[in-house]
């Protein structure tokens, strides 16, 4: 009985692997047409939400590049890992889909891109850096582009904008990781640059549920605005639990506070309160909205939209110098005024992305924003 | 001056849940010889419950409230039926039953994970009335958290003292040995104290559930943190838990007041180091004879 038992845990071990191998040696895609992208995102752990729609769009765009030949008889094959939003993992992550030789790779999150930036450099692959703010990322390392606005230009807007409104002190609750802490020291030193004084600088960590010590403190310095950045459960707790203390000044935030989920979760709370973004405008590819909401019944927003980016840059990247990685990295330098759904766009010498959309806008009580300042 | 009078507040209102939370794994801890890590799943579950029979349900708040406490609890019974027992009555070492009691968890917070995804969820997104006192803010879900889990904590605490049965719950942590000998039924008595072990980590988990909202990996956090209320108070002095959780969470809020809000899960391991290494018993420990050890 033993034996027979044995017999079959084995039989279906091997039963299971060898179909599997199987499956994968029939759907390989092997050819001279095939462009490899890989990307590492977090398809598990604290912000793994976020991968549904960056999932959801890299999907569509490559049906909607296919359907209009965008790339001749080239066709495009994701390799997609989990990098959990860790260094750890992302590390992991990226050394298996170097394995495979990728033509370009898409890190998306501003603690995996600060975790491989030298594995990017090392490997030579050109990588575009999705929703990453960290300020200067992208410098000295050649192999590396970003797909999000820069922490330093948002806190130019920010501080500008701020100052206009009267309010010359702010208290800053961050998120504590590499793009909480450099969110804040880019905008505390444009904002004291232009006159502006910092009365507070105090983190959460990105799963805290609550976050009330911080307020307090926070509350007791009596800024004229406070500056609410970051994301996970810490920033949910950070809007609601500001507005139980009723406070009365100006709110400044950060794109985050769009997020269908995010915002689900604090509604009413996060009316009125500001925040610097880029405009995009999903007319642009046409049948994409459509595609997008069959495909997961949501509205795209901001990050799908840059995310939809990515994937236009590289396609005329890859259109213009070919599938070599060398070749797409000198391509995606030589876009200019390149039109996206996120307008125009142009990457520096350093990778670093210029867009020429970006507006303050404040949440309305529907759950919209408001253009307030160009 | 009144910043720290608010933390401390703040601190004092946070600590009676966690009072709750550390007679949920003290009771298991003292009686049962468990490092009862499954109690943070026991914590997560319970919230995720209330969420689900609220929002797939259609129940109000009211009603599905005592449902999901008694769900909880048959969950704590579970646990000791299907995991706690089989290894107890296989003379299994402490270190096993432990190892076991992580893989519920970890089993518990991924099948949530999986059902509910990772991100928060809310069960009110409604602005709590807040209540002014001299400049002193506290909101009205606080109080009620401070006041049911102080009743709780409180009647359980008189409950051990005065009532035989509750005694022998209490008398088991001393000498286990002599339950059965004594013709005690040992197994009723070990659901028991699951069961209780079960109410105590529900009711704080449906109020901070309700009040900051839930997150399936949130479960450990507060676990170690009960589990630093008992040995920061002393394993064997019942009212010890609770100051010992009330410490603990007045230091985690004050210590904001100092240095800044990514310091507040250290305070909770530097307490227990310095526990470890120089009260081992805790602040209010009972130090035994050594034929007691």
């Amino acid at each position: 009985m033993k034996k027979l038992i044995w017999t079959l845990v084995i039989l279906v071990v091997v039963g299971v692997f060898g179909g599997r191998a199987w499956w994968l040696y029939q759907h390989q895609e092997i050819g001279d047409n095939i462009v490899k992208i890989g990307a590492v995102l977090p398809m598990s752990g604290i912000v793994s939400d976020s991968n549904k729609k960056i999932v959801a769009t890299l999907n569509v765009a490559k049906d909607i590049i296919e359907a209009e030949n965008l790339l001749g008889n080239q066709r495009i094959s994701y390799q997609l890992e989990d990098g959990k939003y860790t260094v750890k993992d992302s590390l992991s992550a990226f050394n298996k889909l170097i394995m495979d030789k990728p033509n370009a790779i898409i890190v998306l999150g501003d603690v995996p891109v600060y975790g491989l930036k030298t594995r990017i450099k090392e490997n030579k692959i050109p990588t575009i850096a999705l929703i990453t703010g960290t300020a200067d990322i992208t410098k000295h390392n050649p192999y590396l582009f970003r797909a999000f606005h820069a922490n330093n230009v948002l806190a130019e807007k920010n501080s500008k904008f701020l100052l206009d409104k009267g309010a010359d002190t702010v208290a800053i609750l961050r998120i504590k990781n590499n793009y909480g802490d450099d969110m804040a020291n880019t905008f505390i030193e444009k904002f004291e640059q232009d006159g502006g004084k910092v009365l507070i600088n105090e983190s959460y960590a990105m799963d805290s549920l609550d976050v009330r010590p911080q307020i307090a403190k926070i509350l007791n310095t009596n800024p004229k605005a406070v500056f609410i950045t970051g994301s996970g459960t810490g920033y949910i707790a950070a809007f609601n639990q500001l507005k139980e203390n009723a406070y009365a000044g100006i709110v400044l935030t950060e794109s985050a506070i769009m997020d269908a989920e995010v915002y689900s979760h604090i509604t009413n709370n996060a009316e009125g309160c500001y925040f610097a973004t880029a405009e995009y405008n999903f007319e642009q590819v046409p049948t994409f909205k459509d595609r997008y909401q069959k495909a997961i019944q949501e509205e795209p927003d901001i990050f799908t939209a840059f995310t939809l980016m990515t994937m236009q840059v590289l396609t005329e990247a890859i259109k213009r110098g070919g599938t070599e990685s060398e070749e797409i990295r000198k391509a995606l330098l030589s876009l200019k005024d390149f039109d996206t759904v996120m307008g125009k766009v142009t990457f520096n010498a350093d990778g670093e992305l210029y867009l020429d959309s970006l507006s303050i806008k404040q949440m309305q009580p529907d759950g919209t924003a408001k253009i307030i300042k160009e | 001056m009144t910043l720290l009078l608010q933390l401390f507040i703040n601190g004092l209102v946070q600590g009676m849940p966690l009072a709750c939370l550390a007679v949920g794994f003290g009771l298991v801890y003292r009686s049962l010889k468990i490092f009862h890590l499954a109690m943070g799943a026991e914590f997560i579950l319970t919230g995720y419950i209330l969420y689900a029979l609220m929002n797939w349900f259609n129940m109000g708040l009211m009603s599905a409230i005592p449902l999901t406490i008694i769900l909880a609890v048959a969950f704590g019974a579970a646990i000791e039926k299907g995991v706690y027992l089989p290894f107890f009555n296989q003379k299994s070492s402490a270190g096993v039953t432990m190892i076991a009691s992580l893989g519920v968890m970890i089993i518990v917070e991924n099948v949530i994970a999986l059902i509910f995804g990772n991100n928060v969820k809310s069960i009110s997104t409604d602005l709590e009335p807040i209540y002014l006192w001299h400049g002193l803010k506290i909101t009205r879900i606080q109080l009620i958290q401070f006041l049911i889990c102080g009743i709780c904590f409180g009647g359980l605490g008189y409950l051990i003292h005065r009532s035989k049965w509750f005694k022998v719950i209490w008398a088991m942590g001393d000498q286990p040995k002599l339950v059965p000998v004594m013709g005690l039924p040992l197994n009723t008595i070990r659901l028991v104290i699951m069961c209780l072990a079960a109410f105590m980590v529900a009711v704080p988990s449906v109020l901070i559930g309700y009040d900051v909202g839930l997150e399936p990996h949130t479960g450990m956090s507060y676990l170690l943190t009960a589990s630093v209320a008992v040995f920061f108070g002393g394993l064997d002095r019942y009212w010890a838990w609770g100051i010992g959780a009330i410490c603990v969470a007045i230091l985690q809020s004050v210590v904001v007041w100092l240095f800044s809000g990514e310091w507040i899960s250290f305070v909770t391991f530097a307490i227990l180091v310095f526990v470890l290494l120089f009260k081992p018993n805790g602040l209010f420990g009972v130090r035994k004879r050594m034929e007691e050890e």
